[in-house]
């Protein structure tokens, strides 16, 4: 049964100007994304992964195009709304993590219920719940410098699991990790996107992380180069 | 949570940010108390006094004493001295039942100076000992030197006698009456000092509180062949000459306050501009952290207030900083240059006010930073 595609980009274009030279980071994208998915977003540094990483997730506004989300395009939001939408709706996981250096594992997962409206109660326990399901209950007051980068990872996680993220993008979110870390993290992704109808959008270069996809697109030069479906290939 | 945590945290980032808003802080506590301390100070102690009677050095120089209005005081009679060019009148402090006697060592040997017949300190007054522990937070918070004489002094009583400045902290002397004999024990003698911008050292006022009002005449003859007698430079100046004086001070005055508002506009202008500054310096260094919330979902208002937290709290550790501060400096501007200032209650409030505010508006304003930088260049 074809899930319907919650996230729709279309005729995304995005240049900026290097070394006097116009670059095109994103040269008229069209992309559907449906829920309980892991995407994995590849190519070359310089391809533009990160550009429509960003323009998907709300941070960085298009030239020209779309990126509908449940109907309604968010770079036609206001700047509130947009954050609403960031808010209510993604998660984001970089590379190192970046996680407030000043916030305990739980505290970093709080912060973003409270500013949700969950009372304090609520989200301590939500927050305790979800870390010590991803094997960090016994790391909850530790500051981001005294985890590992798995664990910081898996920190993010778990703030885009307890808040209800529906759209989680993740920027090279292995690359500073071993393999036994990666193959946690993505398993965590992994069961993300199918227990909680997620998207998951994830540019990587890590051929460790690609045999988990769901669907591999390959981009060069601001271009989407191939979109391979790895589940329907699984099936023939 | 997240500005406290930050605090917290990261604590030694934050210690050098109070310390430069404590700076910022003291420097305009300086400032405002060497201005009001001048302006204002002489008229707001003068009328505080509940002296019957004052005795000053002669000065030709009155109209330099800026705002000088004895008019709502309850001084009688004034002897002025030409030496001195300014004069400051110490308050006894709310609750105490005697007069409160404010000096310094180097004052008071002045005045012997002017009597050397009298060849030991001597006054006919006592401390006891709460007056002493008043004294003591006298000496350590509002004058670097300062003595307290009380009006049921007997012959034979000992007095305290301090003086920071040699570290010879207090000293106890020996009443031995030479000088009560010549001015009536029913007095209680107010000896203030002109610590405030004089660089001649001596007495500028000695304020006479009577305990009987019929003594004034008395008291006046007495004073005026005692000091005559003692310190040939006093004068007597009539207190209704003083309030034409007044009068013209008050014009005076005026245009002081004018100045002094001007003064303030553009010191009030360049502490809003340094305190802005180092909330925005401080917020470059944590522009990850706020582009991260961003990111996340907070609003640009919900990052300003976590900025305007972090200014109070930074605010607030400054303005303790900064008072701390404030008595140093002031002790070596006393010590080094003999001009001292006093931190009063309304320019502690109104400095301590304007530091919080300016925090936190700096923390504010800072904001701005975040429409300037692309929210994906705040991440990496």
């Amino acid at each position: 049964m074809n899930k319907k595609a919650t996230l729709i980009v279309e005729k995304l274009n995005k240049s900026y100007i290097s070394r006097n030279e116009q670059v095109m980071a994103m040269d008229n994208i069209h992309l559907e994304l449906t829920p309980s998915s892991f995407n994995i977003l590849t190519g070359p540094s310089g391809a533009g992964k990160s550009s429509l990483l960003s323009s998907l997730g709300g941070l960085l506004p298009p030239d020209s195009g779309n990126v509908c989300f449940e109907g309604k395009n968010i770079w036609d939001l206001s700047a509130k709304q947009l954050c609403q939408h960031r808010l209510n709706n993604c998660s984001y996981i970089f590379q190192d993590a970046n996680l407030h250096p000043c916030l305990t594992a739980i505290e970093q997962v709080i912060i973003l219920l409270r500013k949700k409206g969950v009372s304090k109660q609520d989200a301590k326990l939500i927050a305790e719940q979800q870390l010590t399901e991803i094997g960090l209950g016994n790391k909850l007051n530790l500051l981001p410098n005294q985890l590992s980068g798995g664990e910081k990872q898996r920190v993010t996680i778990a703030r885009a699991i307890a808040s209800s993220a529906k759209l989680i993008f993740a920027d090279e979110p292995t690359s500073s990790l071993d393999s036994k870390n990666t193959e946690h993290v993505v398993e965590l992704l992994l069961n993300t996107a199918l227990k909680h109808d997620a998207i998951i959008f994830c540019a990587t270069h890590d051929e460790r992380v690609l045999a988990h996809a769901h669907r591999i697109l390959h981009m060069e030069s601001g271009k989407i180069q191939s979109d391979t479906n790895t589940l329907e290939q699984d099936k023939l | 949570m997240i500005a406290t945590a930050s605090l917290r945290v990261d604590w030694r980032r934050f210690v050098a940010i109070i310390g430069i808003l404590a700076m910022s802080g003291v420097l305009f506590m300086m400032k405002a108390s060497a201005i009001l301390n001048q302006v204002d100070g002489n008229v707001w102690l003068a009328n505080d006094s509940r002296a019957d009677l004052i005795v000053k050095y002669q000065s030709d120089n009155l109209s330099k004493v800026f705002n000088w209005d004895f008019s709502e005081s309850d001084t009688d009679i004034f002897y002025t001295h030409p030496n001195i060019e300014q004069v400051q009148i110490v308050p006894k402090p709310s609750g105490a039942e005697y007069r409160l006697v404010s000096g310094s060592v180097a004052e008071y040997v002045h005045l012997l100076a002017f009597a050397p017949q009298q060849n030991s300190l001597s006054l006919p007054y006592s401390v006891s000992k709460s007056e002493r522990a008043a004294l003591e937070m006298h000496k350590t918070f509002l004058a670097p030197k300062s003595f307290v004489i009380a009006h049921d002094a007997q012959i034979g009583d000992e007095f305290i006698f301090v003086d920071n400045q040699d570290d010879s902290v207090e000293e106890a002397w020996t009443l031995v009456g030479e000088f009560s004999t010549e001015v009536t024990p029913d007095w209680t003698v107010l000896i203030t000092s002109p610590h405030s911008l004089s660089s001649t050292p001596g007495y500028s006022l000695i304020a006479i509180a009577l305990k009987d009002d019929s003594l004034q005449e008395q008291t006046m003859a007495e004073l005026n062949t005692l000091l005559t007698r003692y310190a040939k430079p006093f004068t007597v100046v009539k207190r209704a000459d003083l309030r034409v004086e007044a009068r013209k001070k008050a014009l005076l005055s005026r245009t002081m306050q004018v100045f002094v508002i001007n003064a303030i506009v553009p010191l009030a202008i360049f502490n809003l501009v340094t305190i802005v500054l180092i909330m925005r310096a401080n917020l470059f260094s944590q522009i990850r952290e706020f582009g991260t919330l961003h990111a996340l979902g907070f609003t640009k208002f919900d990052l300003a207030k976590i900025a305007m937290e972090q200014g109070l709290w930074l605010g607030a550790g400054a303005i303790v900083l900064s008072t701390g501060l404030f008595y140093v400096v002031a002790f070596i501007w006393q010590q080094f240059f003999g001009f001292s200032v006093q931190l009063s209650a309304l320019i502690f409030f109104a400095s301590a006010i304007q530091i919080m505010f300016l925090a936190i508006l700096g923390g504010a304003l800072s904001i701005g930073i975040l429409k300037k930088v692309e929210l994906t260049s705040l991440l990496r």
